[in-house]
């Protein structure tokens, strides 16, 4: 199947943001950008390849959920739905360390 | 042992999560060992039944028996309780999200009202997080948004109970059983997602700094340019950095090279 165009939702970044602190702590606590570079990578990959496949289908919505372990968040909630035929759009982002 | 739980969410949502984990022997003179099965069984579109204890595979074979022979929940729920296994837990969801446990061979069936229902290893269902563990405030407007939290934080919620850290007697992949219109299904497995390069090891301080300073990343990143947001994109260690960033044509980050030993990273454009 072709790559499908992966966009994000400011909203996504405003919630990275209240989630994770900006800078990385001095105990290793990962920041927003440790994130983005280390896990957001690999799962805009999955969501461009394998969006049907991967995410989990929400009752009566156009919202799908791809629930998925990272590098440094231990479990990640990524809210999507489809824009159109060539496009996933990220909502949201929920995490448990 | 193992672990099952059932919880219920939102206004008509629920879920059944299980580990695949499975150890027998152990004993003396016996070698401890593993294998994994799936512990709950979907035996049709409004009744879903899972096994902990011992003799987990022939648990499972007795609740197949016993829904052939009655074909309804309450008179199988009857006859496991005549069947009366010491060893073995059950616990039963319905469609109408009712939930049942069944222990220790006792002779009647527990209803359980508040929501949340489990069975097997105590020191995972101590690991099931509290219902404010995460913070949720209002998400982006969006069909079935608030219905797509409520389902996942219920699935997320009990994951750390699936995993082996909190007891070695649970582990593996989980397995989810939900309800979409009223109908029970099971979810496809979880991913695990890594980068597609070796991802390094990052447990703290120092080996975030060692793997930029062995030349990881130049990172082919595809985040979504928008509304110049990755200007606010940094990694921060301290110090000095110096960073190429080199946007592509179609709106994506292009790669970020780290071209220092300095601590200070960033990766944005000029």
């Amino acid at each position: 199947m072709k790559r499908r165009l992966v966009v994000v939702r400011p909203e996504f970044f405003k919630r990275l943001d209240e989630l994770l602190p900006t800078e990385r702590s001095a105990t290793g606590d990962p920041s927003t950008a440790d994130f983005i570079l280390h896990d957001l990578t690999a799962i805009i990959d999955t969501l461009a390849d394998e969006y049907a496949e991967r995410t989990l289908p929400v009752e009566d919505t156009d919202v799908r959920v791809l629930v998925s372990s990272g590098l440094v968040v231990a479990f990640i909630a990524i809210y999507v739905r489809e824009v159109d035929v060539d496009t996933i759009e990220i909502l949201w982002v929920d995490f448990e360390r | 042992m193992t672990f099952v739980c059932a919880e219920s969410y939102g206004e008509n949502g629920l879920i059944i999560r299980t580990d695949l984990l499975v150890t027998y022997g152990g004993e003396e003179g016996v070698p401890l060992s593993h294998f994994a099965m799936p512990k709950v069984l979907v035996l049709g579109p409004d009744v879903v039944v899972g096994v902990s204890g011992r003799g987990i595979q022939h648990g499972l074979g007795e609740v197949v028996h016993y829904w052939n022979e009655t074909g309804s929940a309450i008179d199988l729920r009857a006859a496991l309780v005549e069947n009366g296994s010491k060893h073995r837990d059950y616990l039963m969801a319905q469609s109408d999200r009712r939930m049942f446990t069944l222990r220790d061979g006792a002779n009647e069936w527990t209803e359980e009202t508040s929501g949340f229902a489990w069975i097997g290893d105590a020191q995972a269902r101590a690991a099931v997080l509290p219902h404010d563990a995460l913070s949720q405030p209002s998400a982006p407007e969006a069909h079935g948004m608030e219905r797509a939290i409520d389902e996942t934080w219920a699935m997320v919620r009990s994951q750390t109970a699936l995993r082996r850290e909190a007891s070695s007697t649970v582990g593996g992949m989980p397995i989810s059983v939900y309800m979409q219109r009223g109908e029970f299904r099971f979810t496809q497995p979880e991913q695990l997602t890594w980068p597609s390069q070796e991802a390094p090891v990052l447990r703290g301080f120092d080996d975030v700094h060692q793997v930029l300073l062995s030349g990881w990343p130049t990172v082919p990143n595809h985040i979504h340019h928008e509304d110049g947001y990755p200007a606010t994109l940094r990694i921060c260690l301290g110090g000095n950095a110096e960073v190429t960033y080199r946007p592509t044509t179609d709106g994506y980050v292009g790669d970020a090279y780290v071209r220092t030993d300095q601590a200070w990273v960033h990766v944005g454009p000029d």
